[in-house]
């Protein structure tokens, strides 16, 4: 009894000892845990950022206002609504002459548009979403003269999901919002979202 | 170790650690792709070969039905019987319907695409694309009762490529003309639709292995064929700009040369009176050009420009004031304005003013109409703050609208079809709901609007004739009963 009393005596050599490491630990732990939390993403609630394609108006501000460089914004292509044209409006620019993959006929400023022949008369168009800087040029292009079948997302991967995103504010159609975790995509294929009740 | 020391071991560490931050910042490479050139060819289209199939044009007829009853009526080709989409048969147009709007007459369904109908002597037809047998197919339907009468069709291998039909047939008493959407041509007779010649165009004017030689344009033939004065008259591209061919007995009667190697685009020929010469006007892909239809020289090219040659023509060129066309461009060209003068000798072409599809007037698809002195058109999706509105620009200006139907009132994507039948217009949004507008001068109200059919991509043209209006959409061709008093 008087052992255990003494070695319980000895773990601290005195109180000034205890309280000097107790503020040790107080003060390192948010040091240590305070990067790690803000390392992981956060979710409010459950919810991300996302872009409902039926919205946007492809204005640009995703890839200029974006925190991220390139943008977390992305094009994607919705295959199943593709006419898989030789002459793709989301892929070369108006007026130009010649179709063919030649850039001073792109659309797209970054290349991120590879063509693909398939067969007489289709070509399929893939995103290079290491190239795409969210410009929405060739969204706006497929949705002027083709089945609008290429258009904006948000890549969750990419995304830091800010508590205030700022494409967000500058969203001039509202077309960003909060979207359920489980559902981050709002594929264009099946048609506008429906509104939570 | 002293505490001096202690910080300037901290210091140097943390600037060592800071130098060496910047430095992989400077010389790392950021962006996450390798740069690659972009060039010709990167797509693996393959050259250019001539089609191998043979077809063998009208070959199959199908008698399907007696001719019931005649009905008047009539809406002989592309645009009418004037080439001005406005209807000028005599009969009194009811002025409302109840909310469902004018009563179906009948209906019945089509392949897959956007043909607009003709209209003569009590008969519809139709150039079908049947998918099923890939087959064109002209379809012969009485106008009282949608009852099918006759197919006259030949096999064809065609893959979609947004719809598969789109030409619109000429007709006469005599002489019933088609092109399919490969460059086909039939000429019949109308009553009976027994052949009378074919061409394959594709085959007779194409240049082999140059781009600028293909005959078929993109998506397929656009072109509405002409019959003028027993004469029928088609612009192939290719080998020639330009031809006309007797309808009796299939003989060319005269070829246009094309030097420039002009290439057929989705626009039809439409004949002109200019400078009191009549001409057969045709934008091109590559220019504008205008072949005498008349006289000695029928046949001769009268004038060429190109300077105004967009990617893609749809909509075909209009006739102003004071010897000018208006001419329009799709994905974004706009429009021009191009002068013809005359100097006693021949003819030259000017283009005096051309605009984006957000600077003026613009059509993608559709052909505008002219009432009076304004000419009316829904913009396109490009247009800016006009996009999918119905418009009118006084002849004088391309400019300026003087009428939009605003904001709230796009149809569309602004490439529907739109007719006039006197004072009132009827328009389809390219998912068929109907408009019926009253036409004032330079403005126009709506008088209703109806859910006709529940289609997509209703984009061929819609014909007017005695008491039925005749519309499409992707697959459903619908006839409605417009006229005031009629059973």
């Amino acid at each position: 009894m008087q052992d255990q009393m003494s070695r319980q005596k000895n773990k601290y050599s005195s109180r000034r000892d205890f309280v000097s490491k107790a503020g040790k630990i107080l003060v390192t732990a948010p040091l240590v845990a305070l990067p790690l939390a803000l390392s992981r993403k956060t979710t409010a609630s459950g919810y991300v950022w996302q872009i409902d394609p039926f919205k946007c108006t492809q204005c640009g501000q995703c890839k200029t206002n974006c925190v991220k460089t390139p943008s977390a914004v992305k094009c994607y292509h919705a295959f199943v609504m593709c006419g898989y044209c030789d002459l793709c409006g989301g892929y070369l620019r108006q007026g130009v002459r010649t179709i063919s993959t030649g850039a001073e006929n792109q659309l797209c400023p970054t290349g991120a548009i590879t063509r693909r022949f398939v067969e007489e008369p289709y070509f399929e168009y893939t995103i290079n979403e290491d190239l795409c800087d969210g410009c929405g040029k060739c969204v706006k292009g497929c949705i002027d003269f083709g089945n609008g079948s290429l258009y904006l997302q948000i890549n969750q991967e990419l995304c830091d999901n800010c508590n205030d995103c700022l494409i967000a504010r500058k969203c001039p159609s509202d077309a960003i919002s909060r979207v359920p975790a489980g559902r981050q995509y709002i594929h264009k294929a099946d048609g506008p979202p429906v509104p939570e009740s | 170790m002293g505490s001096g020391k202690r910080y300037t071991l901290i210091i140097m560490l943390t600037a060592l650690l800071s130098g060496g931050f910047l430095v992989w910042w400077i010389a790392d490479d950021h962006y996450p792709a390798e740069m690659v050139a972009r060039v010709p060819g990167m797509d693996n289209r393959p050259e250019l070969e001539p089609r191998s199939d043979s077809v063998i044009i009208g070959e199959f007829f199908d008698t399907l039905n007696s001719f019931d009853e005649y009905v008047p009526g009539s809406w002989p080709r592309f645009r009418g019987t004037n080439f001005d989409n406005i209807c000028r048969d005599t009969f009194n147009l009811a002025e409302l319907w109840d909310s469902s709007g004018p009563p179906v007459a009948w209906k019945v369904t089509l392949g897959e695409g956007y043909a607009g109908p003709a209209v003569w002597n009590g008969r519809v037809y139709v150039m079908d694309y049947n998918e099923r047998r890939k087959a064109d197919m002209l379809r012969c339907f009485s106008l009282k009762s949608g009852t099918e009468l006759w197919r006259r069709w030949y096999y064809v291998d065609i893959k979609r490529n947004h719809g598969y039909s789109r030409t619109i047939p000429a007709i006469t008493d005599d002489y019933l003309l088609t092109i399919g959407p490969r460059s086909h041509v039939m000429c019949l007779d109308p009553l009976s639709g027994d052949l009378r010649w074919s061409l394959d165009m594709e085959k007779e004017f194409e240049i082999p292995g140059k781009t600028k030689g293909r005959i078929t344009p993109d998506f397929y033939t656009g072109q509405c064929p002409l019959i003028d004065d027993g004469v029928a008259v088609l612009a192939p591209g290719g080998k020639a700009l330009m031809t006309g061919i007797d309808c009796e007995s299939g003989q060319v009667l005269w070829t246009t040369p094309n030097p420039d190697t002009l290439r057929m685009s989705h626009c039809s020929i439409i004949p002109m009176r200019i400078h009191g010469k009549k001409m057969y006007v045709y934008n091109a892909i590559g220019g504008v050009c205008a072949v005498s239809a008349e006289g000695a020289d029928r046949g001769k090219l009268l004038w060429q420009t190109t300077k105004w040659n967009p990617l893609t023509v749809a909509a075909s060129p209009v006739l102003l004031n004071d010897n000018e066309i208006a001419v329009f461009g799709s994905y974004g060209a706009g429009g021009a304005r191009i002068k013809i003068s005359y100097d006693g000798s021949g003819y030259t072409a000017s283009v005096i003013e051309s605009h984006k599809a957000m600077e003026g007037l613009s059509s993608d698809q559709q052909t505008p109409v002219i009432t009076g002195d304004y000419i009316w058109s829904v913009m396109p999706e490009n247009a800016g703050p006009l996009k999918r509105q119905l418009v009118c620009y006084h002849l004088s200006d391309l400019r300026k609208p003087v009428w939009t139907s605003g904001k709230d009132s796009r149809f569309g994507r602004g490439l529907g079809p739109y007719v006039v039948k006197e004072d009132k217009m009827f328009l389809m949004d390219d998912d068929a709901n109907l408009f019926f507008f009253q036409l004032d001068g330079a403005s126009a109200s709506l008088i209703a609007r109806y859910d006709i059919l529940d289609g997509i991509e209703a984009w061929g043209p819609m014909a007017i004739a005695g008491n039925y209006l005749i519309l499409r959409d992707s697959r459903n061709m619908i006839c409605l009963t417009i006229g005031k008093n009629s059973s």
